[in-house]
């Protein structure tokens, strides 16, 4: 199948807003802009039949209600706090030149 | 005069090099100011995409049917990823610029430049320590999602992976963006002005020419934010990560190629030209690849298996003509909910487009 698409601009037309289906000589138009209508007319237009949705593959969702107010201390101090900790730390200890970087490996 | 010491250059362990610019990074404040601003930031994003997850679960109690729309990558990842994308794209500079600014100020540079490396070992060396630090800024994320889990949340490995592999890219570009910033300019401060006018330029395209056509509608998909929202979507674009990947690539070259003091002007701008129009030809091809993979879970890119099938079973031509503006919200809609679906389906059926 090859698809061609093509867009009018021009807001003023009576035509506005639809989208026209040309497939195997016959044609039809939709506004909608959801598949849901889209490939019923599609199939339609091809002569074929709908398929039948497959029972169980739909998406189920994953619904939660949690308490997010547990985070709030773990990003406001524990996390900021513990950072602090590990830079300080970090600024301690000197910043050390490789002896690669030194000549015959700092030895005399 | 060609080196008598060859082999030491060829010999020289990469070890050192790479401590050296990562302690550079590590031992200096901006990386630490970055992450203690993103917990608070991330922090509160997590808390507010919790509470309104949370809210629209409990009204899916009472309807079931509403819970096939509760999605943690809409609901969670993408607006706790979205306070790291402002700090990336706010702050991320100036860790980055720091790889390369401190040594270009100091003077520091024209010793580095001496060490027995070539010139592209030393600027993929920085890149490699950018690389570290976006992933030490990545704590508090990594922290939420981490929270998320403990809380009993789901997590689709494959949608988390791949948003976080785009915004990985986008720290990566923003990285290579500031290194080459750096090379350019003479100081940290005018470095980051460059590579702010780069990302927050981006956001004026998105403001200004969202929904636009023709030229301008070519300029805005320049924005770096847009390169987000395809990760965003749970849709993984060849096209997107190999443009990327050539961005990088070619921001990171020309940080090299403007990187050593001793070569002439007229030399390091031919060579721009050079890698300017070799990353140019590679983002046109990268454009016409049409390649993509729906990662996400709830497959909200493609058609139900049943209709793809159905879809493939048709061999005549498919005209659609639509009668909308393309700056129309009716049109955005139609592309992604019919258009683009119809496009991934015949793509993966194997049929011309």
């Amino acid at each position: 199948m090859t698809i061609g698409q093509s867009v009018i601009r021009s807001a003023g037309e009576v035509s506005y807003g639809e989208i026209e289906y040309s497939y195997g000589g016959r044609s039809a138009k939709s506004r909608s802009t959801s598949h849901r209508e889209a490939l019923p007319l599609l199939y339609g237009l091809a002569g074929v039949p709908a398929p039948t949705p497959q029972i169980g593959q739909e998406y189920p969702g994953y619904p939660l209600v949690s308490d997010g107010w547990i985070a709030l201390p773990w990003f406001f101090v524990i996390l900021p706090l513990s950072i602090a900790v590990a830079w300080w730390r970090w600024n301690r200890h000197a910043p050390r030149i490789s002896a690669e970087f030194v000549k015959n490996g700092g030895k005399p | 005069m060609r080196s008598p010491d060859v082999m030491t250059i060829r010999r020289a362990s990469r070890r050192p090099l790479m401590t050296k610019e990562v302690g550079e990074l590590l031992s200096g404040r901006a990386l630490w100011t970055m992450l203690l601003i993103l917990c608070p930031l991330v922090g509160f994003s997590f808390f507010q995409a919790v509470a309104l997850y949370g809210e629209a679960s409990a009204a899916a109690r009472d309807q079931p049917q509403l819970a096939t729309s509760l999605s943690p990558l809409d609901g969670i990842l993408v607006p706790t990823f979205g306070a790291f994308y402002v700090a990336v794209t706010l702050l991320f500079p100036f860790v980055a610029i720091r790889a390369l600014g401190r040594e270009k100020e100091t003077g520091a540079l024209k010793l580095l430049v001496q060490l027995p490396y070539p010139i592209p070992t030393l600027v993929a060396a920085k890149l490699a320590a950018v690389t570290a630090a976006w992933l030490v800024t990545l704590i508090p994320t990594a922290s939420a999602l981490l929270l998320w889990l403990s809380f009993g949340g789901h997590l689709n490995a494959l949608e988390t992976s791949s948003l976080l592999f785009g915004h990985l890219l986008y720290g990566l570009l923003i990285g290579a963006i500031a290194l080459f910033a750096a090379a350019i300019s003479d100081n940290s401060a005018t470095a980051a002005i460059v590579t702010l006018a780069l990302t927050i330029g981006s956001w004026v395209l998105d403001f200004a020419l969202a929904g636009q056509s023709g030229v301008l509608g070519w300029v805005s998909r320049l924005s770096l934010t847009q390169a987000l929202r395809t990760f965003e979507q749970g849709l993984l674009s060849a096209a997107l990560v190999l443009g990327m990947c050539v961005a990088i690539a070619g921001f990171v070259t020309l940080a090299a190629i403007w990187l050593h003091p001793g070569t002439s002007l007229d030399k390091k701008f031919a060579r721009t030209i050079l890698c300017v129009g070799i990353a140019g030809a590679l983002l046109a091809i990268a454009t016409q690849l049409r390649k993509s993979s729906d990662v996400s879970e709830d497959k909200r890119n493609s058609f139900p298996v049943a209709d793809q099938r159905a879809l493939a079973g048709l061999n005549e031509p498919l005209i659609i003509t639509v009668h909308l503006a393309p700056e129309d919200p009716r049109y955005v809609d139609l592309q992604r909910n019919v258009l683009s679906k119809l496009e991934e389906s015949f793509r993966t059926s194997r049929f011309a487009w």
